[in-house]
């Protein structure tokens, strides 16, 4: 062969080479170019600006990456640098433009910062690329729902009710989301929505029954069912699902595994214990605690973030666990009101009671407090100190007359004394406060039944039992009172039950004893 | 002699080294076009690229240099040992109308309205309005029963913390025409009111309420029908908890007056119920956000662009739904921009933690309304973080943040208004202090406008 096309074939090829090279370079040196500059991190806490900085020369180490600049995106998102995230979300989207991620973020972005009309026409973008996802449908719904688009609304809810969730893996050793209502449910709560804006009352009547019947958690769908029906003339059946629904955890955004992503990420204590407020205290106690002890590992100097811990801690009865949280508090703010009418609170679960009280009465002395007389009140009634108990409970109340805890001790306290007229009128009180409150119910119950006031005390243990039916106190008391009026066969129903809830309830056992004593000796008559 | 061999031909089969050669510039020509490829270069970015900044934030300009120019002094009793000053809101209002203007504040520590009375000028003297009134959220000086003095229409939330149970009332503290006042109740046992007005929606020469119930899980926006001898009906328009503010203007221009709400919670939405002049009301959603912890914290009609019809000023700042009560970035100030047949255009005007109470003046008298907007949260233990802040219109709608003081903390309730009779607007702010820190508490603070004076 001849040497000179040889020659020529190689010439191109290298000219071909240092042309791909040359446009390598030049798109690295553009797509570093769309990259954020780093914000001002004056001011923020060393974990953060450690974060920031760490994704940024990641992400310029390679930044013709998606994957790289989306990450980047992220941190900066999880740091709630919205513009920066904005950029690099936008960055990511230009390098990899059918990954729905980048998009999907950067309408969280917009959302959070209240731009509906931003987010709506992305949102549609991605669902015609991507028509099974379901929470870009759910949050479509919603953004137009927010835009009085109630026809694009409803056709957005209905696309999320039938389509599935992004996957995305959850390392093993972090904790998982439990038991949180699904997102076809929030689609179907938003089509109801959409139905009572448009009017539509018995088409709205009917969805939020099935949901409630599918999903009988989900607090916010009793309440807007409770609202249909009032609005229907059920005045009935309203107050039944309103009072179902303050029974219920408050209402909490769909979960998203995306936002879930964004709090593994983030260093920023705001976000984190934002999305920890979010968690249902009670299904989800585990994420929330993770994401609070986050929090304090990237912001440990906040006080506000100690205080968090100790109340979380405190909220899961873990009161020696909270303890240490609350005093390290204190050695941060001096003498903090609410910081020491916790720990006293913390004594008094711990059964610390003198110590309880010269906390509380520390708390007292800087302020007046209703929550902190409350405390004290029940201090001293465990100390033997009826009188000055009840003196307490009054003062929290004269402070705070929505103070149903309050409300319930000083009735409990004054029935103890045979003080039974008044001590009705406190414990109706704390039922009217809390109509959710089992609780407040069969204590109001338990007040009848010593007043021998049968059929009231009957009806308000119904009541308590319909909120919360494994409340052992409500079966037996209701037992109690179903006997004393001869109906002895459903008395030992209530007992059996009581006592299938708590098998070492003393009153149940003994009063069924005492039934099925007294039948037995009827039968022999 | 050896012989001359003429050289062999090599057309049917090339020499090694031409061959390798060959071969590996194939191969490095494959491997560049699959790089090439797999890199998908970006040359020209900025034409790929949507614009940063969205829409909605473009009446966002660059933050200004601090301004000095109003002084602050407190006025009314002082912050008593052992309190923390809880008023929830305050408006300027000559309210015996002897030309000096007057400060109207909601104490809700003292669970009473109190009336800074101006007289002489530059001197204010406190005194109680009425009796009790648990948790004052709201009140506004209007002459309700149509006796030629300025009565208080007073939204009582019955306790300002969380509470579902049914303690709200709406009082009116009726003026005797000498500056004495008694309490009488329009309504009570209702959900916790946040914001009680008047107004005439029925056309029948008397005044009507529209009230913000705000509840706390249950909660409505109503209005009361007055239908004489201080007897109501209430009517509810909407059945959500939250409802934080009501204010009433023509939206729609029919020469009746309509209700807009603001609603909080998990709701986060604006409602306007449109009139049709014989108080029956249409609702209508006028914007929302999707952001359930968007926090709405204040709602204000106003014709702010100034072109004949009525806008609202809305901030989004309330932290007050879970521990801790610092700064969030995605608070701040919005203009909703009234663009006709009912339908408003969503423009942020600044990010503001803990935004609350916006009013419009304005303040450097160059013709155009700025914004006066107070922070009830923010993050507090930062020295430079604001409690009081003004937006400065440039006169086309673009507003830059001010700032104006860090100290005192906590105010979550601003009015504007000419205290001092110089014709210059001056602000009153009150504080809310229900978190620490408490080492810059105030009550009731006035502060004059000192701008032509600079």
């Amino acid at each position: 062969m001849k040497r000179a096309p040889l020659i020529l074939m190689a010439a191109v090829l290298i000219v071909l080479a240092a042309a791909g090279i040359g446009m390598r370079v030049r798109s690295r040196a553009a797509a570093a170019a769309m990259l954020p500059q780093l914000p001002n991190l004056s001011g923020q806490p060393p974990a953060v600006i450690e974060h920031v900085k760490n994704g940024d020369a990641r992400a310029r180490r390679n930044p013709t990456s998606a994957d790289a600049v989306g990450t980047l995106g992220i941190v900066y998102h999880s740091d709630l640098f919205y513009d920066a995230a904005a950029e690099a979300y936008q960055a990511a989207e230009t390098l990899a433009p059918g990954d729905w991620r980048w998009p999907y973020l950067l309408v969280l972005v917009h959302l959070e910062r209240g731009e509906a009309a931003q987010a709506a026409p992305r949102l549609r973008q991605i669902v015609a690329a991507n028509p099974g996802l379901a929470l870009a449908w759910l949050r479509l719904g919603d953004a137009e729902f927010k835009r009085a688009r109630y026809q694009e609304a409803g056709e957005a809810y209905g696309r999320a009710e039938t389509g599935t969730g992004p996957v995305t893996e959850v390392p093993a050793a972090l904790p998982a989301r439990r038991d949180t209502i699904p997102v076809g449910a929030y689609a179907a709560l938003g089509r109801a929505r959409v139905a009572l804006q448009q009017g539509q009352l018995e088409r709205a009547r009917e969805s939020l029954e099935k949901l409630v019947a599918d999903v009988p958690r989900f607090g916010a769908a009793h309440r807007l069912l409770g609202d249909t029906y009032q609005r229907l003339g059920g005045a009935d059946k309203a107050a039944r699902h309103v009072a179902r629904a303050a029974a219920l955890p408050a209402y909490n955004a769909a979960p998203d595994p995306m936002v879930d992503a964004l709090g593994r990420e983030s260093r920023s204590s705001v976000l984190l214990l934002k999305q920890a407020s979010a968690a249902d205290l009670v299904r989800d106690a585990a994420w929330r605690e993770y994401l609070i002890r986050r929090a304090l590992e990237f912001d440990s100097a906040n006080p506000d973030v100690v205080y968090e811990m100790g109340a979380l801690l405190q909220q899961l009865k873990r009161p020696r666990e909270a303890l240490p949280y609350f005093e390290h508090h204190l050695d941060m703010v001096d003498d903090d009101l609410q910081t020491l009418v916790q720990i006293g609170k913390c004594y008094s679960d711990l059964e610390r009671f003198a110590e309880a009280e010269a906390t509380l009465r520390r708390a007292l002395a800087l302020s007046d407090d209703a929550v902190g007389e409350y405390n004290l009140g029940y201090v001293v009634e465990q100390m033997g100190r009826a009188g000055e108990a009840e003196r307490h409970y009054q003062q929290a109340l004269a402070l705070n007359p929505g103070l149903a805890a309050a409300q319930t001790n000083l009735g409990t306290a004054l029935a103890a004394r045979g003080r039974f007229a008044d001590a009705v009128g406190h414990l109706a009180e704390a039922v009217r406060l809390e109509p959710g409150n089992a609780a407040a119910r069969n204590n109001l119950g338990a007040v009848f039944l010593q007043q021998r006031q049968m059929e009231n005390a009957s009806r308000e243990f119904r009541l308590a039992l319909e909120l919360n039916p494994d409340h052992a106190d409500a079966h037996a008391n209701l037992g109690s009172a179903l006997a004393e009026q001869g109906a002895y066969d459903e008395a030992l129903r209530q007992f059996d039950e009581a006592l299938r809830i708590d098998p070492r309830h003393a009153a149940a056992s003994a009063n069924r004893s005492a039934v099925l004593a007294r039948t037995k000796a009827q039968e022999h008559r | 002699m050896r012989p001359a061999f003429a050289r062999r031909a090599t057309a049917g089969k090339p020499q090694r080294p031409v061959v390798v050669v060959a071969a590996l510039l194939a191969l490095l020509a494959v491997v560049l076009g699959v790089f090439f490829w797999r890199s998908r270069p970006v040359l020209f970015p900025d034409d790929k690229r949507q614009a940063a900044l969205p829409a909605d934030r473009a009446s966002i300009l660059p933050k200004g240099a601090p301004s000095r120019f109003l002084q602050p002094h407190s006025v009314g009793l002082p912050v008593a040992l052992k309190t923390r000053p809880l008023v929830a809101q305050l408006s300027i209002v000559d309210l015996d109308r002897d030309g000096l203007s007057d400060i109207v504040a909601c104490d809700v520590l003292e669970n009473r309205v109190v009336w800074l009375r101006q007289a002489p000028r530059g001197t204010f003297t406190e005194s109680a309005v009425g009796t009790e009134v648990r948790a004052p959220a709201h009140a506004e000086a209007v002459d309700i029963d149509r006796d030629g003095d300025l009565d208080l229409l007073v939204a009582s939330l019955g306790v300002m913390f969380p509470s579902n149970a049914r303690i709200g009332s709406v009082v009116v503290l009726e003026n005797d025409g000498r500056g004495r006042f008694t309490n009488r109740v329009l309504a009570s046992e209702i959900a916790r009111v946040a914001d009680v007005r008047a107004g005439d929606f029925d056309g029948d020469g008397d005044l009507d309420l529209a009230v913000a119930g705000f509840g706390y899980d249950d909660g409505e926006t109503h209005w009361m029908e007055n239908l004489g001898n201080w007897r109501f009906r209430s009517t509810r328009l909407l059945n959500l908890s939250g409802a934080i503010n009501v204010e009433i203007a023509d939206l729609d221009r029919d020469g009746d007056l309509d209700i807009t709400s603001l609603v909080s919670q998990e709701w986060e939405e604006v409602y306007a119920f449109v009139n049709d002049g014989r108080g029956h009301f249409e609702p209508r959603l006028v914007w929302g956000s999707t952001n359930d912890d968007f926090g709405s914290s204040w709602l204000t009609a106003a014709d702010l662009d100034k072109d004949g019809d009525i806008d609202f000023l809305y901030s989004n700042g309330d932290a007050f739904d879970y521990a801790p009560p610092s700064g969030r970035p995605w608070h701040g100030v919005q203009w909703l921009e009234n663009t006709g047949a009912l339908n408003f255009t969503f423009h942020r005007l600044a990010d503001f933690s803990g935004a609350s109470s916006p009013q419009p003046v304005d303040i450097d008298g160059d013709g155009d309304l700025d914004v006066v907007v107070v922070s009830a949260y923010n993050a507090w233990d930062d020295p430079s973080a604001q409690s009081l802040v003004w937006l400065e219109n440039d006169g086309r709608m673009r507003f830059a943040m001010h700032d104006l003081a860090a100290s005192p903390t906590h105010l979550v309730t601003v009015a504007a208004g000419d205290l001092t009779g110089d014709g210059l607007p001056d602000l009153a702010t009150g504080g809310m202090h229900i978190s620490r820190p408490y080492d810059r508490m105030s009550r009731i603070t006035m502060w004059t406008n000192g701008w032509q004076r600079r």
